[in-house]
Order: structure tokens, then sequence, then C-alpha cells
């Protein structure tokens, strides 16, 4: 059963290695990297503590059976599927635990999201395997041995799961392997019938009347099966038995149906006690944007808003909007935006649980970036992008997108609207109209008159003009006036305008 | 020792820009970024307007050619690829003349707010803290010192020019330069009320028509 027995394959190789090494001569067969996590059960009820012999419980057939135990229990001889009093009367100081089985199958499907960073395809084999299908990943990362360290290392650092990993050209294979504890790597099926050989019969997935079955007939390990005929077999201890053979050894397909990754992000973080602090909000937030990016890298997605919920006790929730200009998946600008709108935000009543949740993902694009090394940021080279951007986000977020403006010219002959103040956004109209002032009043100001002219302060005196603006019949607003540049007494240069309707003047504009 | 303090002393003069000789003007080093005027340029003791530093310009009435003055800034920000920021302006700019006179609408933002709240002032220093901003142009009633002096920081840290518009005279202002425009008969009268690197301090008519 340990990979200590000769004739085994050897574990995945330390050194590196190149493309031909892992190459399978069937081209593009598929490599299934298969996780089993023995202790899962016991590990997402209590923390782990090194020593203390706890189990888990299920009831089975009446009586209440040990599930999965500890090492330390497992030391003094506790088993699974012990009847729990003989579990005691082993090991008197023993914590039994009722089996959670909910939240076993949520653990691994965490996993099984995690596990979506190396593969696009991985298969939950509950209660507690994942299969991952590697082929296509190999390139990538580098070769089996460069993925299998990374996996494992990112698994002991972020999941403190105790599991083992083996990787097979077929997904019972894989299994097989993994359950027995063989970290092997087989690349090819015409290998799979030696490696197997030596692995006794009762790593086989059959039930107990089976394994009794072949042990009286003498069948210890596998490559007794491999001797003998197959229609004998099937003959003798029916047809599963060889099916399950073939499904080992690649004769026979085993299609495993992955899972499809959520197209939503949700996480919730209850907060210890009431919190109505700002500071302390926004560091929860952070975790949980933390989280986000992790679930955004995985997917290769991005996304261009998000929503914070606020629990309070006894009231209804309070939501937060953060939206950022464009799909980013970049953790820091998101929480900028999510610090300005909780500070505007005024807590009436103290928060228990924060969720975060987003479901319209992106396609994520990265952002090229220039060899040459630019000093200096005023070289038209420059990308300009990123701190406008973010300097747009943080007063959208703080101002409100109506107090934040971009300046368009409309092809209107009507002064008034050939401005527009409104979203930032690529103008198209190129229209040059000469001999306009640079400040336009939102509203024509009459002005007064003294013997039929004009007067602002003083007495006007026109310099130039007029210029006759008649249009805009087509929706009710037309406009018949008469345009004149004029200085008033103090030099200043005003654009003023002579209505054709009610003969009045009016200052429209300031010329500087 | 007396030999060893005229390098040291003209180390610190060459390092320093706040610390300057009263009394050799004219030996200055054009260190501004040209106003497009070139009277007004030799009226400033930098050659042009100060880099990366707050503009103060005090007019008691809009209109008089405050936005002239900035015009051949705003084209330059224009010609660089780089953002224009309109902070609480009191009347509408009108794009099409702005874009007549060749600035590009695309990279303008305006922000509408109330003149006197700490809003502006925020997005003021935001903007002048941005790298990509060449020019910020704001409208602020409401500024106490210790704010003009973040500005004038803010402006430093993102290599921006800051102009602040003003429409009374303060006495003491830590702007690095403080003009006053004054409509006159022969075109735009800009007085010099304070300019880092000078004492004495010049007027000039500008014919901006």
């Amino acid at each position: 059963m340990a990979g200590s027995t000769p004739g085994l394959p050897l574990p995945f190789p330390s050194s590196p290695e190149s493309p031909a090494d892992w190459a399978s001569p069937a081209g593009d067969a598929a490599l299934w990297l298969a996780l089993v996590f023995p202790r899962l059960a016991l590990e997402v009820i209590t923390v782990k503590e090194e020593g203390a012999p706890c189990a888990a419980a299920e009831q089975a057939g009446g009586r209440r059976r040990i599930h999965t135990a500890s090492q330390a229990a497992e030391a003094k001889g506790v088993a699974p599927g012990m009847p729990v009093n003989a579990a005691y009367a082993l090991c008197p100081a023993l914590q039994v635990h009722a089996l959670d089985a909910a939240a076993q199958q949520a653990r691994l499907e965490q996993l099984a999201h995690w596990a979506g960073r190396y593969t696009s395809q991985v298969c939950l084999i509950p209660p507690r395997a994942l299969l991952l299908e590697i082929r296509g990943s190999l390139r990538l990362f580098g070769g089996p041995a460069r993925l299998h360290a990374q996996i494992t290392g990112e698994l002991s650092a972020q999941w403190s799961h105790e599991f083992r990993c083996a990787a097979a050209p077929t997904p019972a294979a894989g299994l097989l392997l993994a359950e027995n504890g063989v970290p092997a790597l087989i690349t090819d099926c015409a290998a799979l019938r030696s490696a197997l050989g030596p692995m006794p019969v009762s790593a086989l997935p059959l039930d107990k009347r089976r394994q009794r079955q072949l042990g009286s007939a003498g069948i210890r390990i596998l490559r007794d099966l491999w001797r003998l005929p197959a229609a004998d077999l099937a003959r003798r201890f029916g047809p599963e038995l060889t099916n399950s053979i073939d499904r080992i050894l690649g004769r026979r397909p085993d299609p495993r149906a992955a899972i499809a990754f959520p197209e939503h992000f949700e996480a919730a973080l209850p907060l210890p006690g009431e919190v109505q602090d700002h500071a302390l909000l926004l560091a929860a937030a952070g975790q949980l944007i933390d989280e986000l990016i992790d679930f955004l890298r995985a997917r290769d997605a991005a996304i261009d808003h998000c929503l914070l919920r606020l629990h309070h006790p006894q009231r209804p929730i309070t939501t937060v909007r953060a939206g950022l200009r464009e799909a980013s998946r970049d953790g820091g600008r998101l929480l900028q935006v999510l610090a300005e709108r909780l500070h505007r935000l005024a807590l009436e009543a103290p928060v228990t649980t924060i969720e975060l949740m987003t479901n319209r993902l992106q396609p994520y694009t990265g952002v090229n970036a220039s060899l040459l090394m630019l000093p200096d940021a005023r070289s038209p080279l420059a990308a300009v992008g990123d701190d406008i951007t973010s300097l747009l986000e943080q007063l959208q977020a703080r101002l409100g997108r109506a107090a934040v403006r971009g300046l368009h010219v409309v092809e209107d002959l009507r002064p008034e609207r050939a401005l527009r103040l409104g979203a930032l956004s690529r103008s198209s109209c190129h229209c040059r109209v000469p001999g306009r002032p640079l400040w336009l009043l939102p509203r024509p100001r009459p002005l007064a008159r003294r013997d039929g002219q004009p007067r602002c302060g003083g007495a006007l005196r026109i310099i130039a003009g007029p210029e006759r603006i008649e249009t805009g019949w087509w929706d009710g607003d037309d406009v018949r006036r008469d345009y004149f540049i004029a200085a008033d007494s103090e030099g200043r240069r005003l654009w003023v305008f002579r209505d054709l309707r009610d003969r009045g003047w009016y200052l429209h504009g300031l010329f500087g | 020792m007396d030999r060893a303090r005229p390098e040291k002393l003209q180390q610190l003069l060459q390092n320093n820009p706040a610390v300057w000789r009263a009394g050799d003007r004219e030996q200055a080093a054009a260190t501004g970024t040209p106003t497009g005027y070139s009277d007004l340029d030799a009226a400033l003791p930098a050659r042009g307007w100060p880099r990366d530093a707050l503009v103060e310009v005090t007019a008691r009435r809009w209109g008089v050619g405050e936005l002239q003055l900035f015009l051949p800034a705003m084209r330059a920000a224009s010609r660089e690829r780089r953002w224009l920021v309109w902070v609480a302006p009191p009347l509408l700019p009108y794009a099409p003349a702005l874009a007549a006179a060749g600035v590009e609408l695309d990279r303008i933002i305006v922000i509408r707010s109330d003149s006197c709240s700490q809003d502006a002032l925020w997005s003021m220093e935001k903007a002048l803290r941005t790298p990509s901003c060449a020019l910020v142009l704001a409208w602020l009633n409401w500024l106490p010192d210790a704010v003009l002096r973040r500005l004038q920081l803010a402006a430093e840290g993102g290599r921006t020019l800051g102009v602040l518009f003003r429409e009374r005279e303060v006495r003491h202002s830590p702007a690095a330069l403080r003009l006053g425009l004054e409509p006159g008969p022969e075109g735009l009268r800009v007085q010099v009320r304070k300019a880092r690197g000078t004492f004495r301090y010049r007027s000039v008519d500008l014919d901006l028509h």
C-alpha cells in the first residue's frame, strides 16, 4: 500500500523535465490528477489540534459508527467503521462529533472552485476527492512536476487539509492511486498495467462480498487479475468487475462530468460584535475583496461594479454600490471606490454581517505595457489612462455622476445648443465657428436700454456685428437674433444679441 | 571658511528654488513654461508660468480675459495629450470656442460643484495630484491659508499647474505666483503681486484681441 513497495512507478520527478518527457505517445490523451482529502469530514467540523484524538461519527446500520478519525485516534487503534463504544474503549479521551455532510460537500465545492485556476475541467468525486484534467495545462505550467509542486504548495498554504495526489491517464486509475496513498505519475496507458500490478485487490472500488470472493479465489494483487482471462472473470464474478478493470486500464471510456463554475460571486463575513466604525467595516470589506479577486482570477474575468450589503439587526439591509469606469480586477481601486462610498454613508444602526456580491462578469483584458522605459510622464507616448480613470472614479463616487461632466460640441447654430455638458466620452462633432466667446451665460441676461442702446453697467460700444442667427423652426424653439460683439466701459468684451421678436437686448457671453 | 562659504551659498541657491538672491533678478533661470505672451514672460521671474505650482489670479469680474490668458497653456496641455480640469466654473465654458481655439475637448473634465464647498476643494486637490492632469482651473471662495498650502503641495506632487481664480484680494497667500487682472484701455492689465524669485513687481498690458 505504501510507495515503498518495489515495482511501483516512481513518484513525481523532482528534476526539471523537457516537454518530450511527458508527451504521451497517443498525442492528446488526457492526464488526470486525483486529489483525495482523507480527513475532510473531520476537518470541516473541528479545528486541527495536533495530538488530540477526535473522530466524526455517523448513524449507520442502527448504530453509531466512526466515519473518520484523526491521526492521534488512529494511532490508538480507532478505525473507520468501528462502533463508537468500541472506539471509546480503545481511546477514552476520544472526542466524537456528529458528521456534517452538508459542510463537507460545501468545502469540497470550495476546493473545486479553487482548483479552477489550474484547469477548466474539475470533477467532483463526493465525498472527498477531486479530479483535475491537467493535460491541457501542462504547457502553461511547465510540466507535471512544476504543476504538482504548485498545486501542493498552494493547497498547504491556503487550505489546511490533509491530501494525497496522483496522476494517471484514466480517472479511475488516478483515484485508485491517490486513495491508496501512492503519489505516482503515469503518463501513458501502456504503462498502467505494469504500474498497477503490485497493488492489492482491496484497493479496487468493490463491495465487501466481491472482495471476499476474490480473496477466497486466491487473488491477492491486481497482477493476478490481469493474468486471468477476462471472459472467465466476468462469468464468475460478474460483469461489474471486468467493466471496472477496463475503465481503470483505459479500455472502456469513463466520461466524468465537470463542474460548472458559478457565474456570480457571493461571500459573507459575520463581524465579531456590532460594528459601526467605518475603518473596521472597510477592513472587513478588504478581506472580501481579496476573495473576490481570487475568484475573478480563477475565472479570467473582471467586473465593473459590485454590491456591498450591510446587515443590521431588525432593520432592512443597506446596500452600497461601487462602480468602476471600466471592467477591472484591481483590488486596490475597488477598495478605494468603496471607501469613498462608505465614507459618505451615515450608518443608522450597527452592522452585524457584511456581504459582497457581484453577478455580471466580463472578460478580462490586460493592459499592454511598453518595453521602453519612459521616465517622463509628459512624453506623448505615455499611456494616459490609469490615473485619470482612477481620478474619475473617485470624483464620481464622492460627488455623484451628475457633477463630473465632459464638454461636447453639438452641431446646432443656436449658440446655447451648440454646447452640451454630458458624460465623458469621445466627441464626434468637429465643426468650427469663429467669433465665439469663451464664457456662455446659462440663460441670456436682459440688458437695460437707454436711447435704444444697450447698457451693462455703462454704455456699450458695438465693435463687430451683426451676425444674424435665425434657425430652429423645426422643434418649436426657433431663434431670431442679431449677435454683436460689444465692449463695455471697463474694456471687457461682451457677446450681446438683439432678439428680433421682442426687440430686447440680451447678454449671452463673455470673451476671455 | 570664507572661501568655502560662497560655494555653499551657490549650491544652496542652485538646488533650492525657494531661496534666491534679491539683487540678481536678471540672471534668474528660465524654468517656467512659456505663457504664450512674450511681454508677460519678460515680466515673470521664471520667464513663464512656474512649473508645478499654484497660481492665484484675482479679478473683480469674470470675462476680462482670464481664460484667454491661459489659452496657450490649455493648447500646450492638449498637444501633450494631458487633461484639463475645471472646478466649479461660474459660467459655462463654451465648447465651440474652446475647440476653435485649439483645445482638445476629449480631455476636459468639468466639475460642477458649489464653489464654497469642501467637495470642490477635495476635487481640486485630487486633480492636482494626478500626473496626467496638466492644468487645473478652479473658482473657489473658501480658502484658508492651510488649505492653500495643501493645494500648493498637491500641485508640486502631481506636477500640475493649478490656477485659482478669486474675486477678492487677500493679503497673504502661499501661492507661488499671484496676479491681479484689470481691464484697461490698452487691453488687459496684468499686475504681478507676488512671484517667487523677485521683489520687484511689474505690470504688463496685454492686447488679447
